[in-house]
């Protein structure tokens, strides 16, 4: 159970569309991720602050990924940047058409705003230009206390100029420093398959930085995970409390059509019958 | 006596990419990114590699690991190869393979699949990992049937 959370959709916003060469070359990059041992997969659509959302959200179409069906677990994933902290109510369309949100805040305001008072699973700085703040221990500490991970993206240390690596091993330094070593979650982020790399090795690489050993290998394993099922609980269960069933069936999305709330257990009463209840 | 502490370390190189798409199925994948590498990759030039590598990310410092570097066995045509360095500066050698971006103007991904202290549990790992490969491509059940045969 190996997860990266962040493969980018090759999308910039809702009104270009994608082509046939993009959509083989995100292929090609879930082949590559498949051979270095990745199980689950989140594809990643990031999208600025104050877009109009259209009537379909989500516009990662999981059916297209036929080839990937009994090889890799897919799952959508939205990042919005976060620049103006007034403006948040966007947030609550997305948390139901995607199985992961997560916020990426441009300014100290932002970035207290979103641990204070938004939803999301995950919060992912960015670590290849200086942080918009000092990171204090207390205001991270208090998000990965309400459950909240921070992201580091590996693509900012090996596909870059050496300028932009140093910034961000500072940055990844400082994230180390103010989260106590908790709560993180370590992802590709990468536009093309070079920069895919074996997740060991930057395991490997992060320990050079500072990370502790046993850690090392739950940022690519246990934490991305509890992410990911925060997010499933999210859309596939009652008030984040009770689901039908365990978390194997909670991860599994293959029977789920573009719009997620359809296969919600608790809104079908008939399946319920079948299915033993179980409280998560 | 005390030993001379050594670690040998297994690695693998990846061709992310290939001129036509490969992701239809397994075994297309596993053919497109094991294809044989370059014969002008030597193990010299890896050594060199890897020394830059070091020399840009950690400076003087980090290229005073690789004093006792050797690359040990490099076969083209599997992509394979095993390094053995003193056991203090394997992070540092393993982070360096892991930024080599480049072999050549190929883009490479090289990954590292085995630690260990001994040059022989390398081997064995490499071997059981090329075997699996061809479970995958169902390589190995041809070669049984020449067998019988």
């Amino acid at each position: 159970m190996i997860c990266d959370v962040n493969v980018l959709w090759p999308q910039e916003d809702y009104g270009s569309s994608v082509t046939a060469s993009q959509l083989s070359e995100l292929k090609n990059r879930l082949a590559v991720l498949e051979e270095l041992g990745y199980t689950h997969v989140a594809l990643n659509f990031r999208i600025r602050q104050g877009q109009r959302l259209p009537a379909q959200v989500n516009p990662i179409d999981l059916s297209s990924f036929s080839e990937f069906k009994d090889r890799l677990k897919l799952f959508t994933r939205v990042t919005l940047i976060v620049e103006d902290a007034s403006q948040m109510q966007t947030v609550a369309k997305l948390q139901n058409a995607f199985d992961l949100v997560a916020v990426e805040p441009r300014t100290e305001k932002a970035l207290t705003s979103c641990i204070v008072n938004m939803e999301v699973d995950l919060i992912s700085l960015d670590m290849a230009n200086r942080l918009p703040c000092y990171l204090k221990h207390k205001t991270i500490c208090s998000a990965t206390e309400k459950g909240v991970y921070f992201e580091i993206k590996y693509s900012d240390l090996v596909d870059t100029s050496s300028s932009t690596r140093a910034t961000a091993i500072s940055n990844i330094k400082q994230l180390f420093r103010a989260s106590r070593l908790r709560g993180l979650v370590c992802s590709s982020g990468a536009k093309s398959a070079k920069s895919l790399r074996n997740y060991s090795d930057v395991a490997n690489m992060l320990v050079l930085f500072g990370l502790d050993h046993n850690r090392s290998q739950q940022i690519f394993k246990d934490w991305p995970l509890k992410a990911l099922l925060a997010g499933r609980l999210r859309i596939k269960s009652y008030k984040q409390v009770v689901a039908i069933s365990g978390d194997e069936n909670l991860i599994d999305n293959s029977l789920e059509g573009k719009n997620k709330q359809d296969a919600t257990p608790y809104r079908q009463p008939k399946r319920r019958k079948e299915d033993k209840p179980s409280t998560t | 006596m005390v030993r001379l502490k050594s670690r040998y370390i297994l690695f693998e190189i990846i061709h992310p990419e290939p001129p036509e798409p490969f992701y239809g199925s397994r075994k297309d994948a596993i053919l497109a990114l094991h294809r044989p590498c370059d014969a002008k990759i030597t193990p010299k030039l890896l050594v060199q590699e890897i020394k830059t590598a070091l020399q840009n990310n950690f400076g003087d410092y980090g290229l005073s690991m690789a004093v006792s570097l050797s690359i040990k066995y490099f076969s083209n045509r599997t992509s394979t190869g095993i390094i053995r360095i003193h056991r203090e500066n394997v992070r540092y050698i393993i982070a360096a393979l892991t930024f080599i971006r480049q072999l050549r103007g190929q883009d490479v991904i090289i990954k590292c699949s085995a630690v260990s202290g001994s040059i022989k549990k390398c081997e064995d790992r490499a071997i059981e990992l090329s075997r699996q490969l061809m479970v995958d491509i169902n390589l190995l059940e041809l070669f049984e049937d020449d067998d019988e045969k």
